[in-house]
């Protein structure tokens, strides 16, 4: 018994059975998390080490490229990228898609274990992190305080970023600014001299005497005691009373060599928020975790924690990535109802009855739970990408239904019964029906096998489609005739849905089209060869418009983040940076009224570690603005990052800025990036400078920037080792001793309430501040005496690069630039022809990174794929026609398809990206169904005995409507997609237009150009059949 | 009595049916998926991809009276739905076991 009798005879069966797969795909989509795009971050792995006191140049030789060497064995290494800087190394390495990075992290983790020991001594151990640091922070947090400032980094870091941290899927948590306690003791260098003491004989003391120790028990009576010495600090006064030796028979206490203050250590940095102080703190998840499910969690952990925290203290959010996609996807998901009703209109328009309507559209939502079901199962997301396939989906899933209704439709206007028509209705179109179903098959599955960023994409493209269309076409053989035998009547072949004036005029205007393209193709047929060769002529004509197309990676969405970059004259002092920065704040709040939140961040952060920019310094600034939606404001956030780049050239002091916009959540970084191998930094640096300069002049480029810092002074104190050896001390001593009067001395810890504060001794400062102070620092040598720096010493000022880069172990840098208002190939093109008209030294060589190469990687996968899905669809379209030459004629709509989307993107501006391409490679399976359509019918016609020209006529009438109703679905369903203007639109506009111009123009040239092939091919069939009965009669 | 050989399409098979239960027709013999073309009108019946319709055939032996009122009502049921197809054909039975 056939699928179709089956479910005609049992309705009840047939409907619970589809009315459990909807409540299973209901109860999918509920639990289904949301996401911009699938799983596409590529497997990042860090290694950090710290190496106290190195510099760059030495975190290089000595960490960095032993790491380096014992790592680049890892399996599946894709990339490995590395940044040493002072004190610490940063590797990043980059992995294929699809790897493990729990093994990854293993493999990383031996490697490290066997090199470990012939790293320098003082390194701290090597910590393994499953993200990259050049990732964006899923959410940056503000924290202001009126009277818990003092404390509060201590309680955020206790309270809050702990419980954070431990949220599944957080990579790491930073805190940047906020004050820390801290008690000082600020010596006059002067006075200790005078008593014959030094800065380590006090710290001494003081940690001898901040002790409490048990000292064993004691009987007494009947009670067994157990004593304690009890010496430690009760409070942070007590040291001034401390006694730290004898002069002329007086005690000399602490107060009187030093200043004891219970206060916040000296910041290197200043954060603000919206101009208050406050602290910044930057939530990381690890690769592969869901944003939007982290951002709820940390919200969820806020609002619990927000009661806790003493009342002053106000948590804010400077920028949360989830909010953006969360409201790209409510908006997709919006438009997906927009195609729902378009669909439904059209098929009421063709169709004019509302219960054959209501039974075709049925399918839609039956067919398309079955995607959330695949998606839940899968471990996927809801995502732009599976969200768009439902919308290509929606148009094509009520294709077969429509088929199978028109057939028992017809069945009952001949006379039958409803439950007969129905069985054997869907009988006689059930082969047909399945064999298109396997043609759009053979353009959607081979997408399921491809690898890579661009298999990301195509995988839940290709699964939801194949899966979606394969359920519409078991509900057209099995729900349709059951609802047809259950609710359709015999009536009179009057359509009578939209009332009668209406009914006649749509048939009125039906009936004009079909007669208006019979003499179309009358014509057409008549002068097949002009029209053949004027159709090869227009494709080709066609291809030019490609040149003045623009091509980009991925759409940039608005986003409404701005991250700006200042860097002031090097060596700045904070105080200075930050006047620059009020005043830059300020421009901000008068001129742009459009932002939100200001979060400013003066000098560079100590406690920051890892997530510290490596170019940070007291020089430099760092703002994030947060604008309002998009929807509140005229101006983009690309107009608005422009306006603020000539905003900051009127500012002198400003040595260099960049502002950046990120795109949809793809990666931090410029989209240019133009690296530089070489390892001679003044070649690789005057190379770079050179083509930067050329690169400001390229039209399109923004903030052109090298990724390797201008050099920065410091200075170095150098020691003459034969004076030191004289006076009997040695580097490891000397070093410790200025360390301890400059940088401090942690001596001892401060107890209250449970919680530890550093006890620091060091200069004053006044005391420190100048070269004559470094250079009189007294170092007390083996044999008692004092001996000043400067007599075995000197003090010089150098510059040193502040970070070295390195990729694959070769020193390199990149050349950044941000892209304003041109497309990524254009400005690429020319950037080439820039390199080729400069001298390029022999040592070094070149290549494009960044978003330019990962848009070569893509385009090159998707050209393959498209040449696999053509194969495919011929292949199958071969054996269904048992012909050779057939599924050519039928496949005559594919180039003309091309031809539409290159002319769409034209007319509408948009660039040929992935996302376009996207659409045009789903083209191929929608528009092989138009002519699919009519060359059967045609088929059909001549196999019950018609002559070519007249079966070719007869089927290009009776086919129009059934062609204009399935690709005006597939084109109204997808009018939402390439009209809307909501937030996040920008990513799938591309897709939308591409779309509608293909299957416009394709069907267009169809409706034409696949009638006369099939006449032209018929001719040539004819006359060899001629020839072979006149030979026949010959013989 | 005579064997009445009734050929019809297949979407008819239900009111078939229900015609010889109304007159009380007991035995017949039926071919489902028969192919069938008619002599002057009527679509091919063959279950291809150009022809995709499908006849079905009764056959059954009754009565001379019965024959008649058979035919009748297979004469009314062509005239309600003439375009899907039904034809019957009559002759003697000479001898049954």
């Amino acid at each position: 018994m056939s699928i179709y009798s089956t479910a005609v005879k049992r309705p009840i069966s047939t409907l619970v059975i589809f009315i459990a797969v909807i409540a299973m795909g209901a109860f999918s989509l509920r639990y289904l998390p949301i996401d911009l795009y699938p799983e596409i971050d590529p497997p990042f792995i860090s290694v950090f080490t710290i190496y106290p006191g190195a510099s760059a140049a030495d975190i290089e030789t000595n960490v960095t490229r032993p790491l380096e060497d014992n790592l680049s064995i890892v399996t599946n290494l894709k990339n490995m990228t590395s940044q040493s800087r002072d004190n610490i190394s940063a590797i990043t390495l980059e992995f294929e898609y699809e790897t493990n990075l729990d093994e990854a992290s293993n493999e990383i983790r031996d490697a490290i274990g066997r090199i470990q020991r012939f790293l320098p001594d003082g390194i701290e151990q090597p910590t393994v992190f499953k993200f990259s640091s050049a990732m964006i922070p899923v959410m940056m947090l503000s924290a202001t305080a009126s009277e818990s400032y003092a404390a509060l980094a201590k309680i955020l870091d206790e309270r809050l970023v702990n419980p954070l941290n431990r949220i599944e899927g957080v990579g790491a948590v930073g805190i940047f600014g906020g004050p820390e306690r801290e008690v000082q003791v600020n010596v006059d260098p002067r006075k200790l001299e005078a008593y014959n003491l030094t800065v380590e004989q006090l710290g001494g003391i003081l940690a001898a005497e901040n002790i409490n120790l048990p000292s064993g028990n004691v009987k007494l009576g009947m009670i067994d005691y157990p004593l304690r010495f009890t010496g430690e600090f009760e409070s942070s006064d007590r040291i001034n009373d401390i006694v730290i030796g004898n002069f002329n028979g007086n005690p000399v206490f602490v107060r009187d060599v030093a200043e004891v203050k219970d206060t916040l250590r000296e910041m290197t940095n200043e954060e603000r928020i919206n101009s208050e102080l406050g602290l910044r703190m930057m939530v990381q998840k690890q690769s592969g975790a869901n944003t939007v499910r982290i951002a709820n969690e940390v919200h969820d952990m806020l609002e619990e924690i927000r009661p806790t925290l003493p009342p002053d203290i106000t948590i804010g959010v400077v920028f949360d990535t989830s909010e953006f996609i969360e409201n790209a996807i409510s908006n997709l998901v919006k438009i997906l109802y927009f195609a729902a009703i378009f669909v439904t209109l059209v098929v009421l328009f063709f169709i004019g009855r509302w219960r054959a309507t209501f039974i075709i559209i049925l399918t839609i939502p039956v067919s398309l739970v079955t995607a959330f079901i695949y998606l839940y199962f899968t471990g996927n997301t809801l995502n732009l990408i599976s969200l768009s396939s439902l919308t290509i989906a929606m148009g094509m899933v009520v294709d077969d239904a429509i088929v199978v209704l028109e057939n028992i439709t017809r069945n009952i206007e001949k006379g039958s019964k409803a439950r007969e028509a129905a069985i054997y209705g869907t009988n006689e179109v059930g082969l047909a029906v399945v064999a298109s179903t396997l043609t759009v098959l053979a353009v959607f599955l081979p997408m399921t096998l491809i690898g890579g960023l661009m298999g990301l994409f195509f995988n839940q493209l290709g699964w939801i489609v194949a899966i979606t269309i394969t359920v519409s076409t078991i509900a057209a053989l099995s729900l349709t005739p059951m609802l047809s035998s259950q609710m359709l009547k015999f009536s009179s072949a009057k359509r009578t849905g939209l009332g009668p004036k209406t009914s006649a005029f749509i048939d009125r205007t039906l009936n004009g089209l079909d007669n208006f393209y019979e003499r179309v193709l009358n014509r057409a047929v008549q002068r097949k060869l002009t029209v053949a060769v004027g159709a090869v002529i227009l494709f080709f004509a066609s291809l030019l418009m490609v040149i003045p197309i623009g091509t980009g990676f991925f759409p940039v969405a608005d986003n409404s983040r701005i991250s700006i970059n200042i860097e002031l004259p090097t060596g700045l002092r904070l105080e200075e940076t930050q006047k620059t920065a009020y005043q830059i704040e300020d421009v901000f709040k008068e001129k742009y009224p459009e932002i939100d939140v200001i979060s400013t961040s003066s000098g560079y952060s100590t406690t920051a570690g890892i997530f510290g920019d490596p170019r940070a310094g007291s020089h430099t600034i760092n703002f994030t603005l947060r604008l309002v939606t998009p929807s509140e404001r005229d101006r983009s956030v690309f107009d608005i990052a422009d306006a603020i780049r000539q905003e900051l050239q009127v500012f002198p002091e400003i040595v260099n800025f960049s502002v950046e916009t990120e795109g949809g959540g793809f990666g931090a970084g410029a989209p240019i990036q133009v690296e530089i191998y070489g390892e001679d930094f003044d070649v690789t640096n005057a190379f770079a400078e050179e083509l930067a300069r050329r690169m400001e002049n390229i039209e399109g480029t923004r903030d052109v920037d090298l990724s390797r810092g201008p050099e920065k002074p410091e200075l170095r104190i150098i020691p003459d080792q034969e004076k030191m050896a004289m006076f009997g001390l040695n580097t490891n001593t000397v070093s410790q001793v200025i360390r301890n009067r400059i940088e401090g001395m942690t001596s001892t810890f401060y107890r209250e309430d449970g919680d530890e504060y550093d006890v620091v001794i060091r200069h004053k400062e006044e005391f420190r501040n100048t070269l004559a102070d470094i250079e009189n620092i007294q170092v007390r040598n083996p044999m008692g005496q004092m001996v000043r720096l400067k007599e075995f010493a000197t003090v010089e000022e150098f510059f040193s690069p502040p970070n070295i880069e390195r990729k694959n172990r070769l020193r390199y840098l990149t050349v950044n630039s941000q892209l304003f208002g041109r497309s990524l190939g254009g400005v690429t093109a020319d950037i080439q022809s820039a390199i080729d008209e400069m001298e390029v030294p022999q040592e070094i060589f070149i290549r494009f990174g960044g978003e330019i190469q990962e848009q070569q990687e893509a385009f090159a996968d998707l050209a393959l794929l498209l040449l696999l899905s053509i194969f495919l669809v011929y292949v199958v379209m071969a054996s269904q026609f048992e012909s050779f030459s057939m599924p050519f004629i039928i496949m005559m709509a594919v180039p003309f398809s091309f031809s539409g989307v290159l002319l769409a993107l034209l007319i509408t501006g948009a660039e040929i990206n992935v996302i376009s391409l996207i659409g045009a490679i789903i083209l191929v399976g929608i528009v092989v169904k138009n002519s699919i359509v009519l060359v059967d019918y045609t088929n059909l016609l001549v196999g019950r005995g018609r002559s070519i020209i007249t079966a070719v006529k007869m089927a290009g009438k009776s086919r129009l409507r059934p062609v204009m109703m399935t690709t005006l679905t597939t084109l109204l369903a997808m009018i939402p997609l390439a009209t809307s203007s909501a937030e996040g639109s920008e990513i799938w506009q591309p897709m939308g237009i591409a779309v509608i111009g293909g299957l416009s123009v394709s069907t267009l040239i169809t409706l034409v150009i696949v009638p006369v092939v099939y006449t032209l091919n018929g001719a040539r069939k004819v006359k060899k059949e001629r020839r072979r009965l006149r030979k026949a009669v010959m013989a | 009595m005579k064997a009445v050989f009734i050929v019809y399409n297949q979407a008819l098979t239900e009111r078939v049916d229900e015609m010889l239960n109304r007159l009380n027709v007991r035995g017949f013999t039926q071919w489902k998926d028969v192919m069938g073309r008619g002599s002057e009108t009527g679509e091919p019946h063959m279950g291809t991809h150009t022809w995709p319709a499908m006849n079905s055939a009764t056959m059954c032996m009754v009565d001379d009276t019965m024959a008649v009122k058979l035919l009748e009502r297979v004469k009314k049921l062509n005239e309600t739905a003439e375009l899907q197809g039904i034809r019957a054909f009559v002759w003697d039975i000479e001898g049954t076991v």
